[in-house]
């Protein structure tokens, strides 16, 4: 059985009088793309932070392929990749120097003709090969980010985290760091945070999603948007006063939520209890004075569910 | 075993890593820089001091030479190695590079003997072979400079002055990561310098055979020279038990260095 | 006029120094009490050290006193004006600090005057309490000239000669004395005026720092070996005040009022650079 590429329990990171990380858990298949989402401040970059050992937990644990981060392990470390948030190299180095100069970093790394090879492939992964001769201090804040992502990569890891690749960068670029991602989960486990739900909903198989300092929903993203069988979308046309006052009459509906149109109206109707659903349709039916045009589960957005889960947490 | 093995590899490939990045910076453009402001520094001052007409010392142009090499870069040192940790620490640098298979130790170690290397190479070993070279043939104050000392006893006391920069170094690293604010972390490590320098010198104990003050503080030898003119002019080195001793802090203090910087959080 | 449009007019009249008493308020903060704190006791440390140990020994103390005193306080204090403002202006640079500073309604020549005197005060503060405090130890000195207390045992001082400061020394009175310690402020405020300008004009803490520590070494070298030449420069001062140390007469008007008009071209200079400049 192979162990999860991260795993947390109950960790819980104290700044003075800030609880930044209140007893999160979670884990992390290897071989997945995980989002790891929450508003700022929610203790993600703190729980990236713990995990690449740049910071200590004030309690709890946590492992890192295999690997418990307190211990500083350096064999675990050298299959990590990471990219910080907002990262700096130094500004006098070439993009060819920084990638160059960080595969050096690792074991057994190429030499010659061969580590030039390496370096060169990445940076042109990423869209820099134009400007590898181009010093740090010259980059502007995307091509930055490209480096950040060529740099977390140099090593071959086999698990990626990167906080907030897609932050600063222009559609084109958000488009092509997406892409990168894709690429890169064919090979390696990918643990990033972001803000852009499009984004983790085009490319990500699991969700966490963390709310001050501990995590308010966690699992697949296809669990996250499954809704419950007790929601039900319909649109109707006609006088749906009548419908309404039967609906509501009945102790297994619970609430409707209207929005009107030009000549029709779109109903989101919860019930209280999924088993009873089947009474609904027929119901619905049997009333002469309008007619239903559709009716399925209501659709649900990751961003629903961010704000559900997230925005019930924040007492929103 | 295999496991501790293994973590050993990756440390020392970590460490030579940086270590080799930062030496790369010191055989590039930058040492050259380094190299030219130095050679213009000490070669500049040494022959305006022992060469002119302004020559108002009438010392030894060697005692001149010794005292610049345990100033000029030992300043320089100072002010580099906080540069360096400081700056770095601050920047997300040094959280960067720990962030990949590079112990806390290995980067400080690096950091700080890339940086000895360097200046010692540029600042102290070049310039001071470069005066020794041209220093016993100026004309016409002659009479300010010795014959040439014996090479091996010249290389001997440049090496001294190589251990009080490492000192001076692994201190400041020391002072860097405790304080972790630049202004005040070299204050601090220059104020040590002067110290050891003229005031405590000026109090005769035997301390000082332990202390860096025995290598380059006033008051140590009869003549009143530092201990490295008189040696290169045939005296035995009066206070050679310093040497091994200052080593020794140095380590010490690159060892703490290394213990208080596995807790910090970058 | 309503109260808002008051409050802007006010502050378009005060034209380049709009925003200088609040920046101001905040650098003295940065200086008080703990820098300007530092920077006595370290003043007060080097001169125990220096005075301890001759305490006991049987000659005029003033010589050694004075000299080593004032040589390795104004080297402290040189090296602590330096490091202490060598981020001043280029640390907020850095930091990004300074472009939000600049962003508010806060003129760009404010910034560096409102650092500067800050600076200023905290550097008089350090130079008038600690060198007032130690005058009557060194009247004490000039009076006695043996001290019965013996300080050998402590430290363990082996009973040989110092050479060369036995002769007799002049205390200046406190006048003179006052005069002095004007003279060595002017100094350290000329090097906190080229420290800003640094700031304003490089790119790295480094350099500013290296070429303020050259500047000091230049003042202080040029001060001894350039002689007379150096009478209306910095320089002049170090010279007097070493002049003052071993007994001897010494001009400090000429220097002083040269040093001052030093310092008020290089502010202008900083100011001026410092205007131009990118803030990114």
């Amino acid at each position: 059985m192979t162990v999860p590429a991260i795993e947390i329990r109950q960790l819980k990171k104290r700044y003075r009088k800030v609880e930044a990380l209140c007893g999160l858990d979670l884990t992390v298949d290897q071989g997945s793309v995980c989002g790891f989402l929450g508003p700022n401040g929610a203790g993600k970059t703190t729980t990236m932070k713990i995990l690449m050992g740049l910071i200590r937990s004030s309690s709890g644990w946590a492992a890192v392929l295999g690997n418990d981060v307190s211990d500083d392990d350096l064999p675990a470390r050298a299959r990590i990749g990471y990219l910080p948030q907002d990262p700096v190299f130094p500004p006098s180095q070439t993009v060819r120097g920084v990638v160059a100069s960080v595969a050096r970093l690792y074991p057994g790394h190429p030499r010659g003709s061969e580590l030039r090879r390496r370096v060169d492939g990445l940076i042109d992964r990423v869209g820099m090969i134009d400007i590898a001769r181009r010093r740090v201090r010259g980059l502007s804040g995307g091509e930055r980010q490209r480096l950040g992502v060529a740099q977390a990569l140099v090593g071959e890891p086999d698990l990626v985290i990167l906080d907030e690749p897609s932050a600063g960068l222009d559609p084109m670029g958000r488009r092509d760091m997406l892409s990168l991602i894709e690429e890169i989960s064919s090979r390696a486990t990918v643990f990033y945070s972001t803000h852009i739900l499009d984004d983790v909903e085009r490319i990500s198989d699991t969700v966490v999603m963390i709310s001050r300092g501990r995590a308010v929903a966690h699992g697949s993203l296809d669990d996250i948007l499954t809704v419950s069988e007790a929601d039900y979308t319909v649109r109707l046309r006609g006088d749906t006063a009548g419908i309404h006052d039967r609906l509501i009459a009945e102790p297994w509906v619970g609430e409707i939520d209207i929005r009107r149109r030009t000549e029709t109206e779109d109903w989101r109707i919860r019930l209280t209890d999924d088993s009873v659903a089947d009474r609904l349709a027929p119901l619905l039916a049997s009333d002469d004075d309008c007619d239903v045009i559709e009716f399925h589960l209501s659709d649900r957005r990751l961003e629903d569910a961010y704000l559900e889960l997230v925005g019930a947490d924040d007492g929103d | 075993m295999a496991t501790d093995m293994s973590t050993m590899r990756i440390g020392v490939s970590g460490f030579w890593g940086v270590l080799r990045g930062d030496l790369g910076r010191w055989l590039g453009r930058r040492g050259l820089f380094q190299l030219i402001l130095w050679l213009l520094i000490i070669e500049g001052f040494l022959y305006y001091t022992v060469a002119t007409e302004n020559a108002p010392f009438g010392q030894l142009g060697y005692e001149i030479l010794l005292n610049m090499l345990m100033f000029f870069p030992i300043f320089a040192g100072i002010i580099l190695a906080e540069a360096t940790i400081i700056g770095e620490y601050h920047s997300g640098i040094a959280a960067w590079l720990v962030s990949k298979p590079v112990p806390r130790a290995g980067y400080l170690t690096a950091k700080l003997g890339g940086l000895w290397i360097g200046l010692s190479l540029t600042a102290i070993l070049i310039p001071g072979l470069v005066a020794n070279w041209w220093l016993p043939k100026v004309e016409p104050y002659r009479f300010v400079t010795p014959e040439p000392p014996p090479f091996g006893r010249f290389l001997a006391a440049l090496g001294v002055t190589v251990v009080v920069l490492g000192f001076f170094i692994a201190l400041t690293g020391f002072l860097a990561v405790l304080i972790r604010r630049r202004g005040i972390t070299a204050l601090l490590a220059m104020i040590v310098w002067l110290l050891l320098r003229i005031p405590l010198p000026q109090i005769p104990t035997a301390w000082h055979r332990y202390l860096p003050s025995g290598l380059y503080g006033t008051n140590q030898t009869a003549e009143g020279w530092i201990p490295g003119t008189e040696y290169i002019h045939g005296h035995p080195f009066g206070q050679a038990s310093a040497v091994p001793m200052t080593m020794l802090a140095a380590v010490l203090l690159v060892a703490s260095a290394v213990l208080v910087y596995q807790r910090l959080e970058l | 006029m309503t109260t808002e449009a008051a409050a802007l007019d006010r502050i378009e009249r005060r034209g380049p120094l709009r925003g200088f008493s609040g920046l101001f308020g905040v650098e003295l903060r940065v200086w008080f009490p703990w820098r300007v704190l530092f920077m006595i006791v370290a003043g007060f440390g080097v001169f125990a050290l220096i005075y301890v140990p001759w305490r006991g020994f049987e000659v005029n103390q003033l010589g050694p006193l004075m000299i080593w005193f004032l040589v390795f306080w104004i080297a402290i204090l040189l090296m602590s004006t330096v490091s202490l403002t060598e981020g001043a202006v280029l640390g907020e640079i850095e930091r990004g600090t300074a472009s939000w500073l600049v962003a508010m309604p806060i003129a760009r020549p404010a910034f560096i005057v409102g650092k500067f005197v800050a600076v200023g005060l905290g550097l008089a503060v350090v130079v008038f309490a600690t060198g007032l405090a130690v005058y009557p130890v060194l009247a004490d000195a000039a009076q006695r000239g043996i001290i019965d207390f013996s300080a050998w045992e402590v430290f363990e001082v082996a009973s040989q000669p110092i050479g060369g400061w036995g002769a007799y020394t002049r205390l200046p009175d406190m006048g003179a004395y006052v005069a002095m310690l004007l003279s060595l402020w002017a100094l350290l405020v000329f090097l906190a005026a080229l420290m800003m300008l640094f700031g304003s004009a490089l790119r790295s803490r480094t350099a500013v720092f290296g070429l303020g520590l050259g500047a000091a070494g230049i003042i202080l070298a040029s001060g001894i070996l350039a002689g007379s030449a150096t009478a209306a420069t910095p320089a002049g001062i170090a010279r007097a005040i070493i002049d003052i140390a071993q007994g001897k007469e010494a001009a400090l008007m000429t220097p002083v009022i040269g040093t001052l008009f030093a310092t008020g071209v290089v502010l202008v200079l900083a100011v001026w650079v410092f205007d131009r400049r990118d803030l990114t």
